[in-house]
């Protein structure tokens, strides 16, 4: 019996920005699957191309900006070229994003069951008693209390929490098999924040729809995600099972990353610290972008490592990677 | 013990909260509108012993910012009293102002609070020559001195604050503070915009510079596990109160009140070993309106152990078992951990 084909596959994908100052390379040249089912958590420091990984995936590029090499396969299926009505239709159906701000997704003049009536005939052809029936099971899945009597409300009538939820309701509409959440729960409380992971968490292991999390918060990601892909200045530099990832990480940023989380050094003592800071994208050095903060770079550094990864899908881009971490 | 060197003494502050349009327009048709003070801070008291770091932690909108500029004196509280060894940090009278310089703060946003229009020495050297910790004379020399205290080199005191990194930045925002020479240092939520990379880099100065120049600390924070790493008592808030307080350490291995209980179980903890977390168990329900909070216990919509006494009176913070909580099952609840 043959594997079943991933249902995403992104090969060698280049995101470019065109600017004055010269090409910023946001992403370049990264590769990673997704199986139906599957969350990935998608790691990294702020500016590292996490959500312009996301974006390019939903084929959300726009000028200056350019998918400049590579392929994104969804269900066997090229997207990178495709038309902008094609990819409209990609999104509303198939693929769905959650942003960080729900009101990326929400309209701030419309009622919510409005807006719902809205997205869901944008692809089906539904009544409106139908499209009200269905806005309604949408949102008390995701636990909005008395969503019937909701439906009439603004977008402003619900606080930031909610408005959250809402947006992730109208994300599953479609029940889409693709989930792409740029930072869900970076901009709400610690209380509201843990309510929507584990809400997310219940709803795409119901519905065996595919995620990417994309966050810089490694607690959370390990608390939903099957497996990480770890980026660093527009590349991926160590990728596998969560479990792997995380307890015996590779590279020596990954483990870097890890050992400044306050919480497993002893209190009060001086913690890990990765020196400096990532360089800038526009001038990025040749080799191992993460060489001159790696405490373990040599001369070999100075060329590029290619990713290799291990039977059981643990990869790292790095010349020396670390072994047994754990 | 020695003498504390802050005292909080029955703190509250309020807010009026202006009327919207909506309640405008009720008020004209005679329809009076809903409650309008925000209560902020509700009858704090805490005290802080000299070199020690206290932590208040809670979600957001229970008060941990207003507590915060209430003790640095930005704040004039509406009743209760704030002295820093022994005397008012602020002025009383109709316009009270602070009138002290030995409590400083490091906020969360270092691309806020520094002057994008100063160069970096001049925002520094501003409050130490003005209130003659240093002659203008010497400035230079001192700011020099403080930011290579902070881990920057000399020069940045020409360049402005746009041409800094966040975690540049912070360092500056420290430099700043520690330039006044305060006894107290708050800092709300000074890591909360960094990434984690460099977030280690301003704790571990923050540590340093705390252990070297003798500092006490107000710190404020929603992150449980920079809190547990930094300080040494914890205060936990939940709607403008203190419903909990200890020793960081005993508050985490056993928390009293079921709101921190509910806290720390909710909080995404790093599982490496992909046991894909403990399973996080969320509180149930939202944060009540701080205009019109719950009568009795405030928590008590939210809590599993809520009985009619919490729905009618409200709990004093009270000696449990060598700690401190404000929950009238508290010794119950105890015993039961
Ligand atoms: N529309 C755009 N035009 C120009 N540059 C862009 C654009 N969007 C992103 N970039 C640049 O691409 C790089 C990667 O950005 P991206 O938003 O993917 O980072 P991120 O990993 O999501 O960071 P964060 O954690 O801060 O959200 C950054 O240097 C950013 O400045
Ligand atoms: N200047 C102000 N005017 C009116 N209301 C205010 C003011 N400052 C704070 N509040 C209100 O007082 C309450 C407490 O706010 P505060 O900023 O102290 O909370 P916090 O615990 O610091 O929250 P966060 O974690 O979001 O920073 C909130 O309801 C807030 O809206
Ligand atoms: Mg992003
Ligand atoms: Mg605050």
């Amino acid at each position: 019996m043959s594997a079943p084909a991933p249902l995403l596959e992104v090969a060698d994908l280049a995101t470019y920005f065109d600017s004055k100052r010269g090409v910023l390379k946001a992403v370049d040249g990264i590769s990673f699957t997704l199986k139906r089912g599957e969350v990935m958590g998608l790691v990294g420091e702020s500016g590292s191309g996490k959500s312009v990984t996301g974006f390019s995936v939903i084929g959300l590029i726009d000028p200056p900006g350019r998918i400049a090499a590579g392929s994104v396969k969804l269900d066997g299926e090229e997207l990178v070229g495709k038309d902008a009505e094609a990819l409209r239709t990609l999104r509303g159906r198939r693929v769905a994003m959650v942003f960080q701000d729900p009101m990326m997704t929400l309209n701030p003049v419309l009622s919510i069951g409005t807006q719902m009536r809205l997205v869901l005939r944008a692809h089906e052809d539904v009544s409106r008693a139908d499209a009200r029936r269905r806005s309604i099971e949408a949102l008390a899945r995701v636990g909005i209390p008395d969503a019937a009597r909701r439906l009439d409300d603004f977008p402003h009538q619900f606080s930031g929490g909610m408005r959250q939820r809402v947006a992730i309701a109208i994300a599953l509409l479609h029940r889409p098999a693709l989930i792409i959440a740029d930072e869900p729960t970076t901009a709400l409380d610690v209380s509201i924040q843990a309510q929507i992971l584990a809400e997310m968490r219940n709803l795409v292991r119901e519905s065996g729809t595919a995620m990417i999390w994309i966050s810089h918060d490694l607690a959370t990601v390990s608390s939903i995600a099957d497996s990480i892909a770890v980026m660093y200045a527009g590349r991926i530099v160590e990728s596998g099972p969560a479990h792997e990832v995380l307890g015996a990480p590779r590279h020596p940023y990954t483990k870097g990353l890890l050992e400044s989380i306050p919480g497993e050094a002893p209190p009060g003592s001086v913690l890990a610290q990765i020196p400096g800071a990532m360089p800038s994208l526009l001038a990025l050095p040749a080799g191992c972008a993460f060489r001159a903060r790696c405490t373990y770079a040599q001369d070999a550094c100075a060329a590029m490592p290619a990713l290799a990864a291990s039977p059981q899908g643990h990869a790292v881009r790095c010349h020396f990677p670390l072994e047994g971490m754990r | 013990m020695s003498e504390p060197l802050l005292v909080l003494d029955g703190v509250t502050k309020r807010f009026a909260r202006p009327l919207n349009t909506g309640e405008r327009i009720a008020s004209w048709i005679g329809a009076g509108p809903g409650p309008r003070v925000v209560r902020a801070v509700e009858q704090v008291s805490l005290t802080i012993a000299p070199h020690e770091t206290l932590a208040l932690v809670g979600e957001s909108g229970c008060g941990k910012s207003t507590l915060g500029r209430v003790a640095a004196g930005i704040y004039a509280p509406d009743q209760g009293r704030v002295t820093l060894a022994g005397a008012p940090v602020m002025s009383t009278g109709r316009r009270p102002h602070k009138i002290t310089t030995r409590v400083q703060t490091v906020f969360q946003d270092p691309f806020a609070s520094l002057d994008p229009r100063m160069r970096v020495g001049t925002t520094i050297a501003e409050g130490p020559i003005a209130h003659n910790l240093v002659e203008r004379a010497d400035s230079t020399r001192y700011v020099a001195s403080w930011l290579e205290r902070v881990g920057l080199p000399a020069d940045v005191a020409t360049r402005f604050p746009h041409q800094f990194s966040g975690g540049q930045r912070q360092r500056i925002a420290i430099a700043r503070a520690l330039a006044m020479q305060p006894d107290l240092l708050i800092c709300d939520e000074p890591v909360a915009s960094l990434d984690v990379s460099i977030q280690a880099q301003v704790l571990n100065l923050l540590l340093e510079l705390r252990r070297d120049l003798g500092l006490t600390c107000l710190f404020i924070s929603h992150d449980l596990g920079v809190v547990r790493h930094v300080s040494d008592r914890v205060a936990i808030m939940y709607l403008g109160r203190v419903v909990e307080l200890g020793t960081t350490a005993e508050t985490f291995a056993r928390p009293i009140h079921p709101y921190t209980r509910a806290l720390l179980d909710s909080v995404p903890r790093l599982a490496r070993d992909g046991a894909r977390g403990r399973e996080i168990k969320p509180i149930a329900g939202e944060l009540p309106s701080p205009l019109a909070p719950p009568p009795g216990c405030h928590f008590n919509p939210r809590c599993v152990h809520a009985i009619d006494r919490c729905r009618s009176e409200a709990p004093e913070l009270l000696p449990v078992a060598g700690r401190i909580a404000a929950c009238h099952r508290a010794e119950e609840l105890l015993a039961t951990v």
